[in-house]
């Protein structure tokens, strides 16, 4: 049942509610893991295939120097971004929590799980004033902390937690926005799944992390502003991540909190013998549109990334997300392939990641 | 994929067969030596609802009673019929052996072996689900693969109408 003592995911939970997930004070991220290697990334040609070879692999790639570098949306801003989006309706997610995670609600047991997230439709100019309103936030909660720091993240957080400042977008890429991803064609497996293109963009404010999960998709991540970390787990490692089972609605999702993992909790109970991979992907606006940021989020960093995912790449799915970085927790497992993901931009930033 | 035990009228039946096809299928896809060892299918069982710790509460009957208010758990009605076990017939066995032999061969030999073994789990919980609900599934697995023996009914005993399929005109000879 929700209690003072189970304070994730518990805003406003009434008495015959339970949280989704529990957490237990003590060790929590990475430093809660028997062993994270960093994934290194690898350099590429822009004109050469990588999905293939990608696929047969089977393990998370990083690549740098794709054909995403001759994409026009390469150069894309906050503003631009903002631009694209005007007059349209988008989703909106507010959350009072820390982490996404959304309920299979078909699922065969039915939990009264407390979901301290809201959906509705937004306009573009209030989501993207939102999100900017929320760097602007944390960059003042982060006090003498360096703006978009780990440090000022959490600061942020433990101010907003309850209060649904956390925010989120994900939804199908306008065609205006496609346009600007091309050529794509490399970036699928079959002229199929080119063709279907299946595309989606998440934004989100910052320290919001997807929960821990698996897919049973392939998946390119294309980063295209800001930053965002990967803490990817191979196959052999889900056990110790001790999943929810298939039958309640938070099946292929960690019953542990990355944060602040319980693991008092039977299953959960080798959970810091897991060996991860950390992946940091990390796109900043180019020189020439520096200026066009308000002053007070030039400080931070802002992340659009492009997840393009599928069963053997039939779908795609582009991810966005605002702000300082956005930890992204996947439990690297597919049932079928892998996960890739690539981002774009050169110099001494990384270009993607590619994830199984 | 539709299998023999969807074919069948009665619930009771469907169960039986489950059981059935749940032991079979786990010799298939363990091999000998695997699940075919004493206690292997005890142990499957046992890890899978050891998976729910903490959410047994979700389930209308867990199955955990320990016989101290006079029932006895073996001999669970879910899936034995009396102290003979649990019932199937020799073509029930052949039909419920081809299940097994497709599912393990044809779709969870072909996946990669890193990953095999979480998607095996949770198939069986699905399947589990399906046909014997989901409220009860918690309870099936903890009392249905205790090394319960089966038995094989034979033509004009009263059980054997339990192979009897859906539909009126879909009757069909058990040996």
């Amino acid at each position: 049942m929700c209690s003072a003592a189970a304070a994730a995911l518990t805003s406003r939970c009434a008495a015959d509610e339970v949280p989704m997930i529990t957490r237990r004070a003590g060790v929590g991220d990475e430093s809660a893991l028997g062993r994270v290697s960093p994934l290194q990334a690898l350099a590429w040609e822009r004109e050469r295939p990588f999905i293939d070879e990608a696929a047969a692999g089977g393990a998370p790639v990083l690549l740098r120097g794709t054909v995403v570098d001759g994409w026009a949306g390469r150069a894309w801003t906050w503003a631009r971004l903002r631009e694209h989006h005007r007059g349209r309706t988008l989703d909106g997610v507010q959350t009072g929590a820390h982490v996404y995670l959304e309920p299979d609600t078909t699922a065969a047991l039915r939990p009264r799980l407390h979901t301290p997230q809201r959906a509705a439709n937004w306009s573009a100019d209030a989501l993207f004033g939102a999100l900017e309103a929320a760097e602007r936030d944390m960059a003042a909660a982060g006090g003498s902390y360096d703006p978009g720091s780990a440090a000022a993240r959490r600061e942020w957080r433990a101010r907003t937690e309850g209060y649904d400042r956390g925010l989120l977008h994900f939804g199908a890429v306008p065609d205006a926005l496609a346009a600007e991803l091309q050529p794509g064609n490399l970036l699928y497996l079959t002229a199929a799944d080119a063709a279907a293109r299946m595309q989606y963009t998440w934004m989100s404010s910052p320290g919001l992390r997807t929960h821990t999960h698996f897919d049973s998709d392939h998946n390119v991540f294309v980063q295209l502003i800001g930053r965002k970390r990967f803490v990817l787990w191979a196959p052999n490692q889900t056990a110790h991540l001790c999943p929810f089972p298939r039958l309640h609605p938070l099946w292929h999702k960690s019953r542990a909190d990355f944060e602040a993992p319980d693991t008092s909790l039977p299953p959960c109970a080798n959970y810091s013998r897991a060996e991860a991979i950390v992946a940091d992907v990390e796109r900043k606006p180019p020189p020439s549109a520096t200026n066009q940021l308000p002053p007070c989020e030039a400080a931070t960093e802002r992340m659009y990334s492009a997840r393009l995912s599928g069963r053997r790449f039939v779908c795609a799915a582009l991810l966005v997300a605002h702000g300082g970085d956005v930890l992204a927790v996947a439990l690297a497992h597919d049932d079928l392939a892998v996960r890739p993901a690539v981002r774009p931009f050169g110099g001494n930033l990384q270009d993607g990641v590619l994830l199984r | 994929m539709e299998y023999f035990f969807d074919k069948l009228a009665s619930y009771r039946a469907r169960a039986f067969a489950l059981r059935t096809f749940f032991s079979q299928l786990l010799r298939r896809h363990y091999g000998s030596g695997g699940a075919t060892a004493p206690g292997a299918e005890r142990a499957f069982f046992a890890a899978l609802v050891a998976r729910f710790a903490g959410l047994e509460h979700l389930f209308a009957d867990d199955g955990d009673g320990d016989g101290s208010d006079g029932s006895r758990p073996e001999f669970d009605e879910l899936c034995v019929l009396d102290a003979r076990g649990t019932p199937t017939c020799r073509s029930c066995l052949a039909n419920i052996n081809s299940d097994a032999t497709i599912i393990a061969d044809e779709h969870f030999a072909r996946l990669p072996e890193a990953m095999r073994e979480t998607l095996f789990v949770e198939y069986v919980e699905q399947l589990t689900a399906e046909v014997v609900g989901a409220d009860r599934a918690l309870r099936f697995w903890r009392r249905c693969f205790g090394n319960q023996p089966h038995f094989l009914t034979k033509a004009g005993a009263p059980e054997h109408e339990l192979w009897e399929r859906v539909g009126a005109s879909d009757h069909v000879t058990h040996r």
